[in-house]
């Protein structure tokens, strides 16, 4: 049910200040706080304004591209938007025919976290706004454990096809794919050119031994990925399933 | 329900328009005659991320929270309650919802610009689209861009930001500047292009000096998108109030800081310095009211208070 009353909760404080003449030398010091219940109604040529272009999202934005059995939340070092968000990235990047060990986003990337019951193709756009592009980045065998340390310097980054432990500062127990890191293998990551672009601190990508951008959309391989749910008729219901455990 | 709304006018009457008495200590009537004072109210937002809309009845958090066009409601209340409303914004005005996917920005820039907003600074998300995607919304804003530590030479935006805004209400001087946050490692090169980020510290201090000392302001605003505080040695508001010296007052954002209440600092000299923050997303409105002499336009107390925009109304 709609309250149709807002609740308006406003600090007053109230402090002394020096007073720049003598005349005027207020010393008293004194906060309060004062709640207050109010009705809040939108202003009308605001909504006249908004209305036309409203209309417009709505007849794009609404429909509903999947249904969650729980609300679907970011956390570190792991949780089920972090997850959900790398799962995605790794299996639409398998579809399209890419070639990469692991998925990997960065964590402030998650912009919002996706409500339990129905999901709205607008609520995708919130999660994912920006127009970033998968890309392709390999690193030595050396630069992925340093890659890794990253993550775990963080304190967890959304990731799939891969496990590891936060030992303090260090990325330990590193699995991909089930193997443990090589060093001396290359293993490819597929992420976002943002990053790829050292975006968000990723100076480790810098590294990259190799770099090859991709026309698809970080956001459609989230579509992609519900659709597979959708179509065959499964809830989402993403984990936190020990991809990442702290020493 | 009659009987709150009653409350409400109430408290808007006795509170709000009353704050500047208020102020000045419930005992002070005696001492000072109403007329010797001048009341400034700033109205302030951060990190807006295109949030137009309300959020949406899905029992998220923030479920029915914010919206522009209550925050109209809100910010025309005051203004007809106060003589004097600045209305400023501390960046990242572009992007979160699909408002900014479908029309980039210039929704954002038209409404601010219905709304009254008096300044506005660039926050990292507003070079989302490039500096070349927001100078193409340049014409929808009706307000200034302050800029004091990006150099836009050789971009788009060049010519087109000012260093620093005075702003005159009743004889109060009231000068503004602006700092945006490093963008190098936030915003990839493709987006800021040729933008050069000058160090925040030393042109925090140059525009100060030239605000107080030169032009004589009353009042000294910082509009800052370099983050509330961090761990380390990486700039902040925080880390910046305490080695000003002119500055009243950081009005921030960029860390999506929720403060109940303006954060009191000292200056380099030890003099009080505050540094406010009111979340993202439009969800709180912060306001603060100054009162001055009218003798000597000096500041002698302020209130501050937040205002949550919530909408609760909608069907």
């Amino acid at each position: 049910m709609h309250k149709i009353h807002q609740r308006i909760i406003a600090l007053v404080l109230l402090f002394s200040v020096v007073a720049c003449s003598p005349k005027l030398k207020v010393a008293q010091s004194k906060a309060q706080l004062y709640p207050i219940s109010a009705n809040l109604p939108a202003d009308s040529a605001l909504e006249t304004f908004i209305s036309p272009y409203r209309k417009t999202l709505d007849a794009t934005m609404h429909d509903v591209v999947a249904l969650s059995a729980v609300e679907i939340q970011k956390g570190r070092p792991e949780a089920p938007l972090n997850n959900l968000f790398a799962d995605a990235m790794f299996f639409s990047g398998k579809k399209w025919g890419l070639n990469f060990d692991i998925a990997y986003t960065n964590y402030g990337g998650l912009r919002i976290a996706l409500p339990k019951g129905e999901i709205h193709r607008y609520q995708v756009f919130e999660l994912m706004p920006f127009e970033n592009m998968l890309a392709l980045v390999t690193f030595s065998g050396k630069d992925m454990q340093a890659f890794f340390d990253f993550m775990a310097q963080t304190g967890g980054e959304p990731i799939s096809g891969a496990s590891y432990t936060i030992s303090g500062k260090k990325a330990t127990d590193i699995k991909i794919n089930g193997q443990i890191l090589d060093a001396n293998k290359n293993y490819t990551v597929v992420t976002s050119d943002y990053m790829a672009n050292g975006g968000d601190g990723g100076v480790i990508f810098s590294k990259a031994l190799k770099r090859d951008d991709t026309p698809y959309k970080l956001r459609d391989a989230l579509f992609l990925y519900l659709d597979y749910f959708k179509n065959n008729g499964i809830q989402l219901n993403p984990l936190a399933d020990g991809r990442i455990k702290i020493k | 329900m009659a009987e709150s709304k009653l409350n409400r006018r109430n408290f808007l009457k006795t509170g709000f328009s009353g704050a500047a008495l208020l102020a000045l200590g419930l005992n002070s009537e005696s001492l000072f005659a109403k007329d010797d004072f001048k009341k400034l109210t700033i109205l302030h937002t951060n990190d807006v991320h295109s949030r137009i809309d309300p959020f949406p009845q899905d029992g998220g958090p923030n479920a029915g929270r914010g919206g522009v066009a209550p925050r109209a409601t809100l910010i025309n209340k005051i203004r007809s309650e106060e003589e004097n409303v600045l209305l400023l914004d501390a960046g990242d005005i572009f992007q979160g919802t699909p408002y900014f996917n479908l029309w980039g920005g210039e929704l954002e820039m038209r409404m601010m610009s219905m709304l009254g907003y008096d300044a506005a600074i660039m926050g990292n998300h507003d070079f989302d689209n490039g500096v070349e995607g927001f100078v193409k919304q340049l014409p929808h804003a009706n307000f200034p861009i302050i800029s004091s530590n990006y150099d836009f030479r050789d971009t788009a935006m060049e010519g087109k930001s000012v260093p620093y805004k005075i702003f005159n209400k009743q004889g109060i001087k009231i000068g503004v500047y602006g700092l945006g946050i490093q963008l190098d490692g936030l915003v990839n090169k493709a987006q800021y292009g040729n933008t050069k980020y000058l160090d925040p510290l030393a042109k925090a201090k140059e525009a100060e000096s030239n605000l107080k000392l030169n032009h004589k302001c009353d009042l000294v605003i910082c509009l800052s998108h370099l983050g509330f505080k961090y761990r380390g040695e990486k700039i902040s508001d925080v880390a910046l109030a305490g080695q000003l010296s002119y500055t009243d007052l950081i009005i921030g954002g960029h860390t999506h800081t929720f403060l109940n209440a303006p954060e009191r600092l000292r200056n380099a000299n030890g003099a009080e310095i505050l540094v406010n923050q009111v979340g993202f997303a439009g969800i709180n409105l912060g306001r603060l009211d100054y009162v001055f002499s009218s003798k000597n336009s000096k500041k002698v107390s302020y209130t501050a208070a937040l205002e949550v925009v919530e909408d609760n109304f909608k069907i």
